[in-house]
């Protein structure tokens, strides 16, 4: 399986590198959108699969089961979800904005706009 | 008496901060106030004469960076005593004769903390022990000479002499150091005390010690102007008189000669001493005085000159016998003596009449006759007439030559040539401009502020009281320097005005009749100076400004083809080096899939996989932006499915949460997103899809060697797994860790959320541009 992810993530990161090379604008940020994905999902699976291992205390326990996924990696990916989110949101806003202001969402032609 | 030199070294730097403030408090007066402080530390050192003239040394310790192992180390013995008298006194005179060079000039405070930054680095130098604290004043020297040569800041060229001076004297510098490190290991001590102690032999024979040698000389002949370094040194004469008198000639450029001189027991015993250093002495004093043959400037003359006379001592060490030791000690002094004064009163006569041609000048010496008795004094000394220090050590440094190991007869016949265009020159810079016809100058002459002319009158007197009773400078000062140069306390040197009718004192006379005559070919010399124009292109100085040239030009390629504008080429630069550094790496510790320790896969996972892949190749390739949406969907949706396959189900529920607030985003924004331009020829797309699938490809492959390479355990998650329920209360982990373990930080990234929030609102709302904010 952490082969099969392996080749998965490779994909994910050779697809968010593709279109983050492109001139398009709203390509780009899928690109970005894409790129967190694979980074998430990079931790995650360096972090260690288990299968039924929720990190949950059960009950009459002070301590995770032997058997229990790590909760770090968990925590960790739980807030770049968030973060990236919040990105996602303010890169589409700012997009937005930029086509507005300029008509155009070819980054070659988003240069010197501080003169017009 | 053992912290004089660190009270001294404290006082003078103390002084430099405080000029500027002076400056504006005494205007042009605040001279003479500051030079009562080196004059105060030429005390301090006389003091030290009986101490040192005895055989003993002074040194004072203080750990600075005792990790590093490097401490405040000061020594004191008959060669830094000499330096350190020199650098003072003549320091005191420059001051005064700052003052008046440079009177009115609204920047003097700035020149005096330069000047005095560069004295008190320049004694560091003399009186440092430790060799990285050597080495330390050693660059502040470069940068203060740098400030100095600049001085005129607002002049091209002053700028362009003051960094060819940094760059070759910086450049030498990093070499010295990197001997001075390679000694320093290969000797176990960076003392300079504890290395003149140790037997140089066992030293020399060490592997590498070639190394430590070149690396050295580098340092010390780009400092001290030699071939093929030279040609910074005449550049550097942009800088103000003062400046020239004090770092250009008597002080700084002879730091190099103080390293040869310093580390001379060390370095003299590897057989490449002689080889190496007295050829380039000696090539360095003839390229000198062919140049100043041809100059029509009396700085660049004396400059030359100077030039000269480095490669001169250089030359004395390298040959290094006892004899050739002592001349160059009392060559140096000599030389400090007669070359500032000279440089001063040059400057005057440029200073009162507006020109330093010496064809221009002549007949000065009515209305100008202190200044033409110094240069008169200075010019005697430096031709080598009897009565001056210039004379006996001309007389020592004939005698070393005819003694010198191998052919001592070529030596000599270099030597007396060069003496002979001393000669020369020393009437022209010493005598043509004061007598003879008054020719009418640019500005009227008159005599100088007595700032300008006291100092060099004393130094001329100080040549002639040494000249005629040299015994005293040889016991107290060159004879002890000797001793030290050559390690040896028992060496009991000593200076004779009177030698009998020896072979040197024959060439003497000889030399001066010669010179006399060549005086008179002086002006047809001049009047040919084109051809040294046209062999300038020969000289090294080319190397240096094609070098200079190359590496601009290689940084403006680079910088055009790395910086280019374009932040897709940023990205490509970036991951094409990742790529070949990680790639690199790889091939030795991917490891072979161990299928065991491997969670089996099943149906469902292989289909969400291969769904997250298609969604994913998908989003690229389509030209609707509806399904690239929908694909971005897929790959989210498909992700969170494996969170929740593989024990994350916080994960899953906030992945699916994000997946479909970021799906009614983009629907919202849909309709106001521009469509999809087909921007990217195909070469270009296929290029970028080539350069991604290595990427992910290499990705991939650092997803096993994670996976793989895992730790099994860790302090941080056990932390967490053991203290959840006890401290916190809370069985889910990743929840407590969240809002409880690690609360600030989920408040940090609230803040972030609302922040992106508030810059969203303000890009939809607010409308720059149009006067009326009523966000419709």
């Amino acid at each position: 399986m952490e082969f099969l992810l392996a080749i998965t993530i490779g994909v994910l990161y050779a697809a968010a590198f593709y279109l983050l090379l492109r001139r398009g604008v709203v390509r780009i940020i899928l690109g970005i959108a894409l790129l967190s994905q694979a980074v998430n999902l990079l931790i995650f699976t360096a972090g260690g699969l288990r299968e039924g291992g929720v990190p949950f205390i059960a009950e009459g326990q002070t301590a995770l089961a032997a058997t229990s996924a790590d909760p770090l990696p968990q925590a960790l990916i739980l807030t770049a979800i968030v973060i990236s989110f919040g990105v996602l949101a303010f890169t589409l806003a700012m997009v937005h904005r930029a086509d507005q202001a300029t008509g155009t969402d070819d980054v070659d032609d988003l240069k010197g706009t501080d003169q017009t | 008496m053992e912290n004089f030199p660190v009270i001294i070294l404290v006082a003078i730097f103390l002084a430099a901060f405080l000029a500027p403030w002076l400056h504006r408090v005494l205007g042009d007066r605040c001279g003479l106030v500051l030079s009562l402080v080196p004059l105060a530390g030429a005390t301090g050192y006389a003091l030290m004469l009986p101490q040192i003239m005895a055989g003993g040394v002074v040194s004072f310790r203080h750990a600075w960076v005792p990790s590093l192992g490097i401490a405040l180390d000061f020594y004191v013995d008959g060669l830094s005593l000499l330096f350190l008298l020199l650098i003072s006194v003549i320091g005191a005179f420059v001051t005064w004769y700052a003052a008046g060079y440079l009177a009115g000039k609204k920047d003097l405070g700035r020149f005096y903390l330069f000047l005095f930054g560069f004295m008190g680095s320049m004694l560091g130098v003399v009186s440092a022990d430790h060799l990285v604290l050597l080495f330390i004043f050693w660059e502040l020297t470069s940068i203060s000479s740098y400030l100095l040569i600049g001085y005129y800041h607002n002049e091209a060229k002053s700028r362009a002499a003051a960094l060819q001076a940094l760059l070759v004297t910086g450049a030498g510098g990093l070499c010295f150091l990197a001997g001075v490190i390679l000694l320093g290991r290969m000797a176990g001590t960076f003392l300079i005390s504890e290395l003149l102690q140790m037997d140089a032999a066992t030293l020399v024979a060490q592997p590498g010690f070639t190394t430590v040698l070149v690396l050295i000389l580098l340092g010390a002949f780009t400092k001290s102007a030699q071939f093929p370094f030279h040609f910074w040194l005449p550049n550097a004469m942009e800088a103000p008189a003062p400046v020239s008198a004090y770092l250009h000639s008597a002080t700084m450029v002879k730091a190099g000669i103080f390293l040869l001189a310093r580390l001379f027991p060390l370095l003299s015993a590897s057989p490449l001493w002689f080889p190496i250093v007295a050829p380039v002495g000696a090539v360095t004093m003839i390229l000198g005085v062919v140049m100043a043959l041809g100059q029509n400037d009396l700085k660049k003359i004396l400059a030359y000159t100077t030039v000269a006379v480095l490669g001169t001592l250089t030359m004395l060490l390298g040959i290094g016998t006892e004899l050739a030791v002592q001349a160059a000690m009392a060559y140096l002094l000599a030389h400090a003596l007669y070359k500032a004064t000279l440089f001063m009163t040059s400057g005057t006569v440029d200073h009162e009449t507006g020109t330093r041609d010496p064809d221009l000048l002549g007949g000065l010496r009515r209305a100008m006759p202190f200044t033409a008795a110094a240069a008169l004094i200075g010019g005697l000394s430096m031709a080598g007439v009897p009565m001056l220090l210039g004379f006996v050590s001309k007389e020592y440094f004939y005698k070393a030559l005819l003694d010198a190991p191998g052919s001592g007869v070529w030596w000599e016949v270099l030597g007396v040539s060069a003496s002979v265009v001393m000669v020369a020159l020393a009437i022209t810079a010493g005598f043509k401009p004061f007598w003879g016809r008054l020719k009418p100058t640019p500005k009227k002459a008159h005599e100088a502020p007595w700032t300008m002319w006291l100092g060099p009158l004393l130094l001329g007197v100080a040549g002639i009281k040494t000249g005629l009773f040299p015994s005293y400078a040889g016991a107290g000062l060159v004879g002890p320097a000797a001793a030290a140069v050559l390690g040896d306390a028992g060496f009991v040197g000593g200076l004779k005005l009177w030698h009998g009718w020896t072979t040197a004192l024959g060439l003497s006379a000889v030399t001066v009749v010669l010179g006399l005559a060549l005086y008179g070919l002086l002006p047809r010399i001049r009047a040919a100076r084109g051809i040294y124009a046209g062999l300038a292109r020969f000289g090294p100085e080319r190397g240096y400004d094609n070098l200079l040239e190359g590496v601009l030009s290689f940084a403006r390629w680079q910088t055009g083809v790395l910086q280019n504008g374009y932040l897709r080429n940023y990205i490509m630069t970036v991951v094409l080096f990742t790529v070949v550094l990680v790639g690199w790496m790889l091939p030795g510790v991917v490891p072979p899939p161990d299928w065991s320790a491997m969670v089996r896969p099943n149906v469902l996972t292989v289909t969400v996989c291969l769904l997250i892949m298609a969604g994913a190749v998908f989003a690229c390739l389509t030209s609707s932006r509806f399904t690239a949406i929908l694909a971005l969907g897929v790959v989210g949706i498909g992700i969170a499915m494996l969170y929740f396959m593989f024990s994350a189900p916080d994960l899953a529920m906030t992945q699916v949460l994000v997946e479909t607030l970021t799906l009614v985003l983009f629907v919202l924004a849909f309709y106001r997103l521009p469509v999809f331009g087909n921007y990217s020829k195909k070469a270009v797309k296929v290029r970028d899809a080539l350069v991604a699938a290595v990427f992910g490809t290499v990705m991939a492959m650092v997803v096993l060697v994670e996976q793989s390479s895992r730790a099994a355990d860790n302090d941080v998650s056990r932390f967490m797994s053991e203290n959840s329920l006890t401290l916190a209360n809370g069985r889910n982990v990743v929840n407590v860790i969240l809002v409880d373990f690690r609360a600030l930080d989920t408040l940090g990234e609230i803040t972030v959320l609302a922040i992106a929030a508030l810059g969203v609102f303000a890009m939809m709302r607010l409308r720059p541009g149009s006067k009326k904010e009523d966000g419709k």
